[in-house]
C-alpha cells in the first residue's frame, strides 16, 4: 500500500480537489488517515481518500503563506523520514508572485525534499535507519499559465462547461458593472474573482446560498471542464507506482 | 564507574555489524519481535565479562534458564553470527566507556573430532568425567570442539585466555562471578531473590516500601520471615500485622521489587532491563517509572530498557516532561532496532535508529509516530 500526501492552501482547495479526485479519478473518501495527521488548528482541514489500497492524505494548510507553519506544526519533515510516503504534492495559488519565488518559498519549508514547478521530481532521501528511499514531489501552481488564484481556475472551468457558460458570463458582467461606483473594492482582481464565484454559486443554487463551498462544488459537473482537466492532469499519477 | 557512550557489535548472533553512539542516562531499546533487543542487552553484558568460559556461561544461560538441560555448546556456538563462512568463528563487541575503551572478543575454530578425542580434551573434571561415563557408557562417534581465545579489555590491559569446549561438555567448571553490571530479564521477577539488596539498607527499604504503598496502601513492611520448616520466606507485612509471603502477591509487586533490587545492586554502573512492561499493568507505568529513573539518577545508574510496549514508551517519555522543559539535556535516547534483509536477499543484519526522547515525543504527538518499527 502506498501513501501520498497533498498540501493545498485552504478548505476550498481541499473541497474542489477532493471532489475532482473522487468524481474524475475514482478516489473514495476515507474516514481516517494512515499518517495520523490530525487537525491542530481551526484552519487546518484534513481529508483522506483511498483508491486500490493506496491512500492520499489531503491537507488544507489554512491559507496562502501557511505552508511553512503547517509543515512545522505537523512535523512533516520528520514524517517524511519516518513514514513510508511515496509522494508529496503541493498545490498553491499563483497570485501575484513569480514561479521562482513561489518555488523558493515552498522549498524553504522542507528539509530533505524539494519541488519543481509543473513536473514530478524524484528525491532520494535516507531514513533514520540509514536506508535510502525515494519520495516524488510535484509543485502545482494554479492557475498554471497566468497570475491568479483558485477562483480564476473555477471561473475558467465554468466557462468551459456548456451548461454553466451563460450564467458565469452574466455574473462576470454584473461584477464588472459594480466596480466603478458601487463597490470600488472589486477593482482588485482577487476580490472581483471571489465575488464572481460567490455570486455565481448563490444564483446558480439559491437554496444553498448560505451553505458551504463544498455544497456548491458538488452541484457542478467539473469533469466537463477541459481547462480543469489540463490543470489537474498531474493527479493522474497519484496512486500509481510508476512515475 | 561503568558507563558506556557508544558500542560496536560485530558478527554477534543475528547482528553482522552495528554501531550505535551517543548513549544517554536512560536508553530505551524498542523494536519488533526478533529484531535483536535481547541480543543487544546481551552484548553490553559481554563487554563487562571476564575472559573465561564461566563468565560466558553465566550470560548465555540467561536465555536457556527455563530449559536448563539445553546444550551449552550449542548455545555457545550460537553466539557467533551464523552467516560466517568456514570453520573460523569470531565475534567482537567494543565500546567507548567512561573509563576508556572496553572490548570483548571470542575467536576460534570449530572442528569435528572423534567422541574419544572430545572426551579426552573436555574441560570436565575427573569426577565429572566419571559421572559422564556412568550416565553415558557409549561415547558419541563424533563430536564438535571449539578451540580459540577469549579476549577481554575493560579499562585495563587486555586479558587473553585460550579456551576449549566440546559438544559433550554438559557441565562447565567455574565459580559464579559477581557481575559488574546487572541484567533484569523479563521473567526474572518470578524467581525469589527480590529483597537481598533492599532489606539490608534501611534507606533502600524505606524507599521500596513507599513505592509499594503506591500500589497497595496496606503494605507497611518487607522482610525475611522464618517458616515452620526453617526456610526463610520473603514476606510482606500489612497494616493489620498480617505476614504475607510474596507467593500470594501478583506479578506486579514482585516486578517492582525485582527492579528496585537490581537498581540498588547497580550503583555507579549499568542496569539492563528486558521487557520492562512484563508483569505490570500499564496504569502503574507512570507511577513506577519516575521512581526508577530518579533512583537511577541518585545511584548513578545508566539504564538500558528494552520494551515492546507503546504504553511503556509513552510513560517513559512522559518522565522527561518535554512540554515544560528546554531542548537541552534530554535524559532519554530511543534506539529502535530493525532486522533488514541483505540487498542480495541472502542473510540479514540489524540496523538502528538512534533519536532523542524529545524527537519521539514530539513526533508521536504530531503524527502518531510508530517508534517501534
Amino acid at each position: 500500500m502506498m501513501t501520498e500526501l497533498m498540501l493545498v492552501e485552504g478548505v476550498s482547495d481541499v473541497q474542489l480537489i477532493s471532489y475532482y479526485l473522487q468524481n474524475v479519478y475514482g478516489w473514495k473518501h476515507e474516514k481516517s488517515n494512515t499518517l495520523g495527521i490530525v487537525q491542530t488548528d481551526k484552519q487546518d482541514h484534513i481529508e483522506s481518500l483511498s483508491k486500490g489500497g493506496n491512500q492520499l492524505v489531503l491537507c488544507g494548510v489554512g491559507g496562502n503563506g501557511k505552508f511553512a507553519h503547517f509543515v512545522e506544526e505537523h512535523r512533516i519533515n520528520s514524517m517524511l523520514v519516518e513514514r513510508d510516503i511515496a509522494s508529496v504534492m503541493v498545490v498553491t495559488d499563483h497570485d501575484e508572485d513569480s514561479v521562482p519565488s513561489i518555488k523558493r518559498s515552498i522549498n524553504a519549508s522542507f528539509k530533505d525534499i524539494s519541488f519543481d514547478s509543473g513536473k514530478w521530481k524524484n528525491n532520494k532521501i535516507t531514513d533514520s535507519f540509514g536506508s535510502p528511499k525515494s519520495i516524488r514531489t510535484y509543485l502545482l501552481i494554479i492557475p498554471a499559465d497566468k497570475k491568479g488564484s483558485l477562483e480564476n481556475v473555477i471561473i475558467d472551468a465554468l466557462k468551459d462547461i456548456q451548461t454553466e457558460n451563460k450564467l458565469i458570463g452574466e455574473v462576470i458582467e454584473f461584477i464588472e458593472s459594480l466596480k466603478s461606483e458601487v463597490v470600488p473594492d472589486l477593482q482588485k482582481i482577487n476580490n472581483a474573482n471571489k465575488a464572481t464565484v460567490g455570486t455565481f454559486f448563490s444564483v446558480r443554487d439559491p437554496k444553498h446560498a448560505l451553505r458551504s463551498f463544498a455544497v456548491f462544488v458538488s452541484k457542478i459537473d467539473w469533469s466537463q471542464s477541459e481547462s480543469l482537466k489540463d490543470l489537474f492532469e498531474p493527479f493522474n499519477c497519484l496512486g500509481k507506482t510508476d512515475e | 564507574m561503568s558507563k558506556i557512550n557508544s558500542i560496536e557489535i560485530s558478527q554477534f548472533r543475528g547482528i553482522k555489524q552495528l554501531e550505535i553512539s551517543d548513549f544517554s542516562r536512560i536508553n530505551l531499546i524498542a523494536g519488533d519481535n526478533n529484531c535483536g533487543k535481547t541480543t543487544f542487552l546481551e552484548a553490553i553484558q559481554f563487554l563487562f565479562a571476564e575472559a573465561n568460559l564461566s563468565s560466558v556461561k553465566s550470560i548465555v544461560r540467561q536465555r536457556t534458564v527455563l530449559n536448563p538441560n539445553d546444550s551449552f555448546y550449542v548455545s555457545f556456538i550460537n553466539l557467533f553470527n551464523s552467516e560466517q563462512k568456514g570453520k573460523w568463528l569470531t565475534f567482537e563487541i567494543s565500546a567507548a566507556g567512561n573509563d576508556g575503551p572496553i572490548r570483548f572478543e571470542i575467536t576460534g575454530n570449530e572442528k569435528t573430532v572423534s567422541g574419544e578425542e572430545a572426551f579426552r580434551i573436555s574441560s570436565m573434571s575427573s569426577r565429572q568425567k566419571n559421572a559422564y561415563k556412568k550416565s553415558s557408557p557409549l561415547l558419541p562417534e563424533t563430536a564438535k570442539i571449539f578451540t580459540g581465545n577469549v579476549i577481554s579489555q575493560n579499562s585495563k590491559k587486555p586479558k587473553d585466555k585460550e579456551i576449549t569446549i566440546s559438544s559433550i561438555d554438559n557441565v562447565l567448571p567455574g565459580i559464579t562471578i559477581k557481575k559488574v553490571i546487572q541484567y533484569a530479564p523479563s521473567f526474572g521477577h518470578l524467581r525469589y531473590d527480590l529483597l537481598q539488596n533492599i532489606v539490608e539498607n534501611p534507606e533502600y527499604k524505606k524507599l521500596a516500601v513507599s513505592v509499594l504503598q503506591q500500589f497497595d496502601a496496606s503494605i507497611v513492611d518487607i522482610c525475611y520471615t522464618k517458616a515452620d520448616d526453617g526456610a526463610f520466606l520473603e514476606t510482606i507485612i500489612t497494616v493489620d500485622g498480617t505476614n504475607m509471603p510474596f507467593s500470594v502477591y501478583g506479578d506486579g509487586i514482585k516486578k517492582i521489587l525485582y527492579i528496585l533490587n537490581k537498581l540498588f545492586d547497580s550503583t555507579d554502573s549499568i542496569l539492563l532491563i528486558d521487557e520492562i512492561e512484563t508483569g505490570l499493568h500499564k496504569k502503574y507505568f507512570e507511577r513506577l517509572f519516575p521512581v526508577v529513573f530518579e533512583l537511577a539518577k541518585k545511584l548513578n545508574v545508566q539504564l538500558f530498557i528494552a520494551t515492546h510496549s507503546l504504553e511503556a514508551i509513552d510513560a517513559i517519555l512522559s518522565y522527561a516532561q518535554y512540554d515544560n522543559t528546554s531542548k537541552n539535556n534530554d535524559p532519554i535516547k530511543v534506539i529502535t532496532l530493525k532486522r533488514v534483509e541483505s540487498p542480495d536477499g541472502k542473510g540479514s543484519n540489524v540496523v538502528a535508529r538512534n533519536v532523542t526522547g524529545r524527537y519521539v515525543y514530539e513526533n508521536r504527538k504530531a503524527f502518531e509516530f510508530e517508534v517501534r518499527l
